[in-house]
């Protein structure tokens, strides 16, 4: 049995029931736009370990019975408002219950896509670097600073030609600084800010599902092609053969943090290097399963079906992770 | 030279600095990382370079220190100072940004930190108790049971089994109450009919203790077979990448010995006396200055426990 925690009003959480049922892989739905209300749960820790029950509108399942779990976690502003409590109620009340659900899926011996602790690393490009170098893909030439003159420093070695966006997991668009926004160096003071090199190249996204890889060009002449159309510009997709080593270090990233879906955003410049920007733990898949017709969402749904193969050796290797040396570190 | 990231108004940093100076060392501390007149800078790419910690920090015309000067960092403050007249929106993106800097940047420092405080911890600064189980059952700890439910049928017969109370502990925040009257018991089963509530078992005084490194450092006087658990805490400790954790524990019975009830990754100091608070500070500047055996837990860790987190998930 597969626990999907999302809402059919988002398009990723649909697809992937969409895809669950065309499989004939059983699943529930957690409709977190309402849960708790409609649901009654009971979970209890002994020894550390839960078990317990999840019933919903007419189904009940039992956590043992669960070979996955696929969590969205949705934002705030989706839940449905809970009549007869005020706002601020009924938001303390959704963000009681998904405390609880995050305690509960973070602590399952069951497939989970994903644990919240590996997406953590998200919220701090420059962390995520430290990872992305560890196994073995590179950054570009980066440089945070509250330094103005470090800045213009920067800017100038770069040939002026350098792009800024966000040191942390608040969504920004990826811009190249232009000769106007120099003056605004001096607002650096306030606080850091992140500027690369300009990378040259066609984007790649790599959907990573457990040992699977689903690379994705991007041909677009948008510095952020998420934004094409903002700018006028085009943006097209096609499926991408990566070189062994690098679908092999993308497939070591998503272990490394944990997260057994992942999208990991690479570019490759014109003479092949490859450079990685960051590792997304919960990716809207759907636009390059649309764009590309790659089986992602397939891949999913047979990574929560089948049964984890050898939990033990996997904790065991964690284990030894946990006490590896990094020289530096 | 060494760095303290937090006030010196702070009793930690301030004994931390004072013992470290009176052993001879340069010692400077940062509060409200990352803005004027701080001045920060770090560079990287590939190859190699993030861990070479390429890095300048200082305090524009009073001092300034390249990563590879500072032998060792203790973090007890990330906290932002929030300029006044940002809007709250600004306010919250700039907070994100230094944080996200400073992780990164900490990560990267090539001396000492203590706490080099891993990603999933530092973006839930005090995780639910239930975040910890895994890791304290790695290590060999023992818990007290707990329940999240809203199964009303369920929670009466939880209430049946713990006729000696019981404890309501809200997922969110550090609130605890206790439940043993009817009437407390009809409350939390008011709360129980809009969201599942977290019970734990009810348990007597507790003993708090400080991991530091390998040290640990009781408040108080402490019975013999609290003590018992001290390898077991140490190993928790270093699992879960923390080499400053403040932990309590509570007696289920002399048969079965002491259950840890709290775990507090940002040791809050003033809860210790002064006997204990002293034995803490040295044992941080040992840490620090390389004179204890383990210098730095993440010493042991990779980058991978630091993203996800060394306990198991069964």
């Amino acid at each position: 049995m597969i626990l999907v925690c999302g809402g059919l009003a988002d398009t990723v959480t649909e697809l992937v029931c969409s895809r669950l049922e065309a499989c004939g892989y059983a699943y529930r739905l957690l409709d977190q736009s309402r849960f708790p209300a409609g649901f009654t749960v009971h979970w209890e820790w002994i020894g550390g370990r839960a078990r317990g029950t999840i019933n919903g509108p007419g189904w009940s399942l039992d956590l043992d019975e669960l070979t996955g779990v696929y969590a969205r976690y949705l934002p705030q502003d989706t839940r449905m408002p809970i009549a007869g409590v005020s706002e601020e109620m009924w938001q303390g009340i959704y963000a009681e219950a998904e405390a609880g659900l995050v305690a509960l899926f973070d602590g399952l011996p069951c497939t989970v896509v994903n644990r919240t602790h590996g997406g953590m690393s998200n919220h701090s490009k420059p962390f995520q670097a430290l990872v992305i170098e560890e196994c073995g893909l590179k950054s570009p030439e980066t440089l945070v600073t509250n330094d103005p003159a470090e800045a213009i420093s920067f800017f100038e070695e770069n040939k002026r030609d350098v792009i800024y966006k966000s040191l942390s997991g608040i969504r920004s668009i990826v811009r190249r600084i232009s000769r106007e926004q120099q003056d605004r160096f001096q607002l650096l003071q306030h606080g850091p800010a992140q500027f690369q090199r300009f990378v040259p190249g066609d984007n790649v996204r790599v959907h990573v599902v457990g040992d699977r890889v689903f690379p994705t060009r991007v041909r677009s002449e948008a510095v952020d092609y998420r934004y094409a159309r903002l700018e006028g510009q085009e943006c097209n997709m096609s499926a991408e053969v990566l070189a062994p080593e690098v679908e092999e270090a993308c497939i070591r990233l998503a272990r490394r943090l944990d997260l057994l879906f992942a999208g990991i955003d690479l570019k490759i410049t014109p003479d092949g290097e490859v450079f990685c920007f960051e590792v997304n733990p919960s990716p809207g898949f759907t636009f390059y399963e649309l764009g590309t017709g790659q089986p992602i969402s397939a891949a999913l749904a047979d990574l929560l079906h089948a049964a984890p193969s050898d939990l033990d050796a996997a904790n065991s290797q964690r284990q030894h992770a946990a006490a590896l040396s990094v020289p530096g570190l | 030279m060494y760095l303290i990231l937090g006030s010196e108004t702070d009793p930690c940093c301030a004994q931390v600095s004072l013992e470290l100076k009176t052993r001879g060392y340069e010692v400077h501390f940062m509060d409200g990382l990352f803005s004027e007149p701080q001045r920060f800078m770090w560079r990287f790419a590939g190859g190699g370079s993030l861990r070479k910690g390429n890095s300048r920090v200082g305090v524009r015309g009073e001092w300034e220190a390249g990563s590879s000067d500072i032998a060792g960092v203790l973090v007890r403050d990330m906290g932002y100072r929030a300029m006044h007249d940002w809007s709250e929106k600004d306010g919250q993106y700039m907070s994100a940004e230094m944080m996200a800097a400073l992780l990164g940047w900490v990560w990267s420092m090539p001396g000492t930190v203590v706490n080099r405080i891993p990603a999933w911890l530092f973006y839930r600064p005090r995780p639910s108790f239930l975040f910890w189980m895994p890791f304290l059952r790695d290590a060999g700890l023992q818990t007290f049971s707990r329940v999240i439910s809203n199964d009303m049928g369920r929670l009466k017969d939880w209430r049946v089994s713990h006729p000696e109370g019981t404890v309501f502990t809200p997922m969110l925040g550090d609130s605890h109450f206790q439940v043993q009257t009817d009437a407390e018991w009809n409350g939390v089963l008011r709360v129980a009919n809009h969201t599942p509530i977290q019970l734990e078992e009810a348990h007597g005084e507790t003993l708090i203790a400080c991991v530091v490194g390998e040290s640990v450092v009781w408040e108080g006087d402490v019975p013999e077979h609290a003590r018992a658990t001290e390898p077991a805490l140490i190993r928790f400790a270093q699992a879960a990448g923390l080499s400053f954790v403040q932990i309590a524990v509570a007696e289920q019975s002399q048969e079965a010995g002491y259950a840890v009830v709290e775990v507090e990754p940002y040791a809050n100091f003033a809860r210790f006396g002064i006997k204990a608070q002293k034995l803490i500070v040295d044992a941080l500047v040992d840490l620090l200055t390389g004179a204890s055996a383990n210098t730095d837990a993440h010493e042991n860790m990779s980058v991978e426990t630091a993203a996800i987190g060394g306990g198991s998930a069964r």
